[in-house]
């Protein structure tokens, strides 16, 4: 909150000082945050444990203390009840050590004395040392009935001891007078009856007095054992002093009495009275140790101190349990003192828990709103930062323009720039390539290098490039488009630069232009264009392969002149009709044809022209008669370059040793002359072996630029077809072609499909019974792909429900199963060529086409082979005309 | 110390609520066994080496001196005797005597340190019924044999025996009992003629319990009510038990007196003084030769039955211990413990050089029979621990004794 302040008042405005501030701010408030959260932990831990220490020490301590003291008053009980309950004194001998109880009040005295003060300690301390005090005296006192105890058994013994002598004696007495009476009976009973005298001794003389006297004190004697057993089980001392006072007294009185009888019975007896004596010095002896009050040793006396020490003894005890009463009392005050004190110790140890609870709250509630303050202050002090960045850049150009202005340093760099572009202009000067810099809206900028200037003038200030270059061109609105494209820098430069014309030709030369980029670090700045005059190259490049072209064409001628001738009459022928036709049907099979014938026997300059031809056709351009021109140019060029090579006079014709045989066999057979002279005739004709091993060759080239592999199996009667069949002959290469390029699958997948890597096609021209040939041509490819040309069908709109529909549509014209058109194939017109051959001889076709392959078979009437005479179409009359038959060239 | 041990465990086992700890139990039974072994092994090592130890608690002094002094001079014969022939076993044979003049606190006091102290083998020869009273716990306890006690009381002669406690003469009873068939079957006196003056304690009881059985055994169903009179014991008044003998009405023909031989002799002079004409028979303990002279010629007639033969009768024993003691000593007392020391010996001497006192008691109860020259040999057995059974009938005539072979010997009696 204060660093709040000193953020309000910034002494470095630069906003990333105030971000740093901010951030030491952050850093700040956080560990103050952290010591304040750390010094409330630590201070509340601190309270806690205090509070725990108190609740440890009143719980513990105190409880401890006050069972110590508890547990102490009830061994205190415990050693009286074991000491009241003792019989001798030797089961009191034990309780004499007192040290342990002691010790025990002492610990739990010191334990409590901690805690426990003013007037409860007090009571307690004192009922202590009442009780103890008591113990020891019960103790003593205990000690010292036991003591008299014991000497009054001791008394009692020697007691009991002198009664039994006493009682012998006065036993012996009974047993003497006794004898004496029975003396005196036996004499009476010995003497007889009737002894007055005797029975006067016998009832009053002093025998039965003796006798009497003696039965008395037995019963005396015996009473005083009885008396003395009194004594010792005498429950207090009035029973002592009733037992003394009345049967004691009484039997003293009475036994003395009776012992004075006995001396006065006189000497009758002399042991009696002997006996009688000791018997009284017995007595006598042993009733001063029962009844003596005074005499400490009488059994007595003995008893009433034991009455004495029992009485001490009870008002102990008495004492005792008061005095524990009171200290349970105070014990019962203590006890509840300490558990209120336990029960303050927790509630204040709640309330620091809720304290430290709201003080961490708060602390919490600090720090977050300190973090979304710094938050916002960063934030605040980014945004200062990029306004700044915007400021700054604004300074950079005012800086920049500020610098425009200082001339000097302008002047020097002037000097130091042309410098550099008159180094730049020579070599814009002296290079051959024409160079000029395009910029991004398309006008030349810049300088432009002699030879452009040479080539295509000086250019106007600010022209487009377009119009200098290409003005007036068709070129020029695809250039201005492309370059629009490079321009918006949207595609990689190499992308947008393709679609730039790479070629002018202007004023009958040629140029090849390439295009660099020019950028400003990641920004295109411009094009630059560079122009090199490549007529001369292309001119050389254009005769290599016109001589190449030668070369190829010379083979051919080489190898099959009647065939090279027969191209040369077909091409007049097609340039005769073309030159006649309105139909562009015509035309467009017209030119199909040439081109594959000039591509089989590699005229290829030709072919290309054709197919640039049918090209320009395809795209809507109308057929104009200048074309034939162009083409009969042309072909008049091919033929004079080819000059003496065309074997234009045909003076050669081919012959094999099987025609010369066969004419020999015919006239020596004597056939009819005049089949041996149409036979002769049919030698100014191409054989048909040479004609299929032609097709067979263009297949295999075919195959080789398709990067497969043909094997061509040729089989035919040696026959020599008549020249009404060029046309279909030539218009087989559209089938051939089909079944390389469509039939016959790539190596790769005929290995799918099981076949051999090498496709075979097969072409066979074979006598079919004496009316009609049949010419086959089989491939063993994948066959006609009936879906795709269904769908071909369907979009052209012809019938294509039957397979037969279908394959009818395969000779339809503009019908091609092919996208894309290759100099081979596509066009979709060559098998309407072929159809239209096979009709203008009125033949017939028959495909059949499956998985395993294609075949077309071509049936041809016998009549059309042989030439029985039958009138040649107009156009070939001429040409035949103009043959010689025998026309040698030597 | 190991009847301690003992007592603990029968105390444990008794209890039986430590039953689960029978381990224990078995422990303490094998470190019982252990103990015992050491006992053993201690009685017979702890004597003094080359001599057996014997020891004697007797009455040698007070007026019942006349029986320790007799008892220990026979022991004393026949233990000279045995050491003049080179001991038993190799070893000489040594009388540890001690005086109780017939108390029993002494004796039992003479009892422990003749145990504990001297470490005698067995304790022969003591006198009196009630120091046996003592004694025989002691000896139960320390399992020391208590043998040839000078007293004919049942508590000796427990059914079953205690184990330590052996007898040579015949009980009380045995002697009150020959005398009930002799007065009755020999001399045919009527049994309601007999009497008794008794002691009244446990010797003058089975004395009478004796002849009390005797007479029910033979038809006498009142036995009990026959006149009994009683003195008390240590005295001389004899005067109520005689004046109720003398009562007019009775006319005992034979009174049978059990007890010491003063107040005995006493009573048989005052009785014949009053005209009393009746047979006296005294048992053994009366001592017989103190009975005589104290009845001078008042004695003539009493029977006194004795134990042992009378010391001139022609026996081997009797001829052997005339030559080892002096005519003046020869008395029946001295006799006994000639006899009881012969037949101490002869257990021994079966044993053998390691006998202590288990063996020695072993060999007692095995019945290893003893001549001792009485004419057939003695043996005690495991349920019956008394050597003789034999008594032997004596009569005073002219101050002398005189055997009786046969009760009617003694003549015709009214």
């Amino acid at each position: 909150m204060t660093s709040g302040k000193t953020a309000d008042k910034p002494t470095d405005t630069s906003p990333s000082g105030e971000v740093e501030r901010n951030l030491r701010l952050l850093a700040r408030g956080g560990l103050t945050l952290f010591a304040a959260l750390a010094v409330t932990l630590f201070a509340v831990q601190l309270f806690l444990g205090r509070q725990m220490n108190n609740l440890e020490e009143i719980a513990l301590a105190r409880q401890g203390a006050l069972a110590d003291l508890e547990s102490a008053v009830s061994t205190l009980f415990q050693r009286e009840t074991q000491m009241l309950s003792a019989t001798r004194a030797a089961e009191l001998a034990p309780l004499a050590d007192r040290s342990a109880v002691e010790a025990q009040f002492a610990r739990a005295r010191t334990a409590l004395g901690l805690f426990v003060s003013g007037t409860d300690g007090e009571a307690l301390r004192s009922n202590a040392e009442d009780m103890l005090a008591a113990d020891q005296d019960l103790f003593a006192s205990l000690v010292k009935r036991h003591e008299l105890q014991s000497r009054f058994e001791k008394t009692s013994g020697e007691v009991s001891a002198q009664l039994r002598t006493t009682m012998e004696e006065v036993n012996a007495i009974s047993g003497i007078a006794h004898l004496g009476f029975i003396r005196i009976l036996r004499r009476l009973s010995a003497s007889g009856a009737g002894s007055a005298g005797g029975v006067r001794e016998l009832v009053q003389g002093p025998a039965r007095a003796e006798q009497e006297i003696a039965a008395d004190l037995v019963g005396h004697i015996l009473n005083l054992g009885v008396l003395v057993g009194k004594i010792a089980l005498a429950p207090h001392g009035d029973a002592l002093t009733s037992v003394m006072a009345n049967e004691i007294a009484q039997n003293v009185a009475a036994t003395r009495d009776r012992l004075v009888a006995l001396e006065g019975l006189g000497g009758r007896q002399p042991e009696v009275v002997l006996r009688g004596r000791v018997l009284g010095e017995a007595y006598e002896a042993i009733i001063p140790r029962i009844v003596a009050e005074d005499a400490s040793e009488s059994m007595v006396a003995l008893r009433r101190a034991t009455f004495a020490q029992q009485k001490v003894a009870e008002e102990l005890r008495q004492s005792t349990l008061a005095a524990a009463r009171s200290l349970t009392a105070t014990v019962a005050r203590v006890r509840a003192q300490v558990k209120s004190d336990a029960a303050q110790a927790v509630s204040r140890a709640h309330v620091v828990t809720w304290f430290a609870r709201l003080v961490s709250f708060l602390w919490l509630c600090a720090g977050v709103w300190l973090l979304v303050q710094a938050a916002r202050r960063i934030r605040a002090s980014f945004e200062g930062l990029r306004a700044n960045n915007q400021a700054l850049a604004t300074l950079k150009e005012e800086l920049v323009g500020v610098n425009a202005n200082l001339e000097g340093l302008v002047a020097e760099r002037t000097a130091a720039l042309g410098a550099r572009e008159r180094a730049m202009r020579l070599i814009l000067d002296h290079t051959a390539d024409g160079l000029m810099t395009i910029d991004l809206d398309g006008r030349l900028s810049g300088e432009l290098s002699q030879a452009a200037r040479r080539w295509f003038g000086e250019p106007g200030p600010d022209q487009p490039a377009a119009t200098y270059l290409f003005g007036g061109t068709p070129v020029q609105p695809s250039f201005e488009l492309a370059f629009s494209q490079v321009a918006d820098d949207v595609l990689p430069f190499g992308v947008s630069a393709e679609e730039l014309p790479a070629r002018l030709v202007r004023a009958g030369r040629s140029y090849a232009l390439a295009y660099s980029e020019i950028r400003d670090g990641e920004r295109l700045r411009g094009v630059l264009l560079s122009v090199r005059d490549v007529t001369e190259e292309e001119a050389i490049r254009r005769r290599e392969e016109d001589a190449r072209e030668m070369q190829t064409m010379i083979g051919h001628i080489l190898h099959s002149p009647q065939g090279f001738r027969t191209f040369l009459d077909e091409t007049e022928r097609f340039l005769e009709t073309m030159a006649k036709t309105d139909s562009p049907a015509v035309v467009r099979h017209a030119l199909h044809t040439l081109k594959g014938s000039a591509a089989i026997y590699g005229v290829m300059k030709l072919a290309r022209f054709c197919h640039d031809l049918e090209s320009l056709l395809a795209a809507g351009a109308p057929w104009e008669r200048r074309h034939v021109e162009d083409i009969a140019v042309l072909w008049e060029q091919i033929l004079a370059n080819l000059g003496q090579f065309v074997p234009r006079d045909r003076d050669l014709i081919d012959v094999t040793p099987g025609d010369i045989d066969m004419v020999q066999a015919m006239l020596r057979e004597r056939v009819d002359h005049g089949d041996i002279l149409e036979l002769v005739r049919s030698w100014s004709r191409e054989p048909i072996r040479s004609i299929l091993e032609r097709l067979g060759a263009q297949a295999k080239r075919m195959a080789l630029g398709l990067g497969k592999e043909v094997q061509v199996h040729v089989d035919c009667d040696n026959v020599r077809p008549a020249k009404v069949l060029a046309p279909f002959l030539s218009s087989l290469v559209h089938v051939i072609r089909n079944a390389v390029d469509h039939g016959i699958e790539p190596a790769s997948e005929r290995a799918a499909r099981g076949k051999p890597a090498q496709g075979l096609l097969s072409l066979s021209f074979r006598a079919q019974g004496p009316g009609f040939f049949e010419l086959v041509l089989a491939d063993d490819g994948g066959g006609v792909d009936f879906a795709r040309l269904r769908e071909k069908a369907e979009q052209v709109g012809l019938p294509h429900e039957t397979e037969s529909q279908l394959l009818e549509a395969l000779f339809a014209d503009g019908l091609s199963t092919r996208d894309e058109v290759t100099e081979l194939s596509g066009r979709g017109v060559g098998l309407g060529a072929v159809r239209d051959a096979v009709a203008s001889f009125g033949g017939r076709i028959d495909v059949a086409s499956g998985p395993a392959g294609t075949v077309f078979r071509f049936a041809i009437p016998a009549s059309k082979v042989r030439e029985e005479g039958v009138a040649l179409p107009p156009t070939a009359e001429p040409r035949l005309g103009r043959g010689a038959p025998h026309g040698a060239r030597s | 110390m190991a009847a301690e041990t003992r007592g603990r465990g029968e105390r444990r086992g008794g209890r039986g609520r430590l039953a689960r700890r029978s381990w224990l139990r078995a422990v303490g039974g094998v470190a019982f066994a252990g103990l015992l072994r050491r006992r053993a092994e201690g009685a017979s090592v702890l004597p003094k080496a080359g001599t057996w130890r014997v020891g004697m608690s007797a009455a040698l002094s007070g007026p019942a001196s006349s029986l320790g002094r007799g008892m220990k001079a026979g022991l004393e014969a026949a233990f000279a005797d045995a050491n003049a022939r080179g001991g038993v076993s190799g070893r000489a044979v040594e009388l540890v005597a001690l005086d109780d003049g017939y108390e029993p606190g002494r004796a039992g006091a003479n009892m422990r340190r003749l145990i504990d102290e001297e470490h005698v083998l067995a304790v022969i020869g003591n006198t009196g019924t009630p120091t046996a009273a003592v004694t025989v716990p002691i000896a139960n306890e320390k399992q020391v044999p208590l043998f040839g006690a000078l007293t004919g009381a049942g508590l000796l002669r427990k059914t079953p025996p205690d184990r330590y406690v052996l007898n040579f003469r015949a009980s009380y009873a045995e002697e009150t009992a020959e005398m009930v068939r002799g007065l009755v079957q020999e001399l045919h006196v009527p049994p309601d003629r007999i009497a008794f003056f008794t002691q009244n304690d446990a010797y003058g009881d089975s004395g009478f319990l004796g002849a009390v059985k005797a007479l029910e055994r033979i038809g006498y169903a009142r036995a009990a009510q026959l006149p009994h009179g009683r003195y008390p014991r240590n005295t001389i008044d004899v005067e109520e038990g005689l004046a109720r003998l003398l009562d007019p009405r009775l006319h005992p023909a034979a009174i049978i007196v059990v007890g010491a031989y003063k107040p005995c002799a006493r009573f048989i002079s005052l009785a014949r003084q009053e005209g009393l004409r009746a047979l006296f028979l005294n048992v053994s303990f009366v001592g017989s030769e103190a009975l005589a002279r104290e009845l001078g010629h008042a004695g003539e007639g009493v029977v006194v039955t004795q134990v042992v033969p009378h010391f001139d009768a022609d026996l081997p024993v009797t001829r052997a211990y005339r030559e080892l003691v002096p005519p003046e000593e020869r008395t029946f007392i001295s006799l006994e413990g000639y006899l009881v020391g012969r037949a101490f010996l002869a257990g021994l001497a079966a044993v053998g050089p390691s006998a202590d006192a288990e063996s020695w008691v072993n060999a007692m109860e095995g019945g290893v029979p003893l001549d001792l020259g009485l004419g057939q040999p003695l043996r005690v057995s495991r349920t019956q621990h008394q050597l003789s059974h034999t008594v032997w009938p004596t009569v005073i005539r002219r101050g002398r004794f005189e055997s009786l072979a046969r009760w009617t010997d003694l003549g015709a009696r009214s």
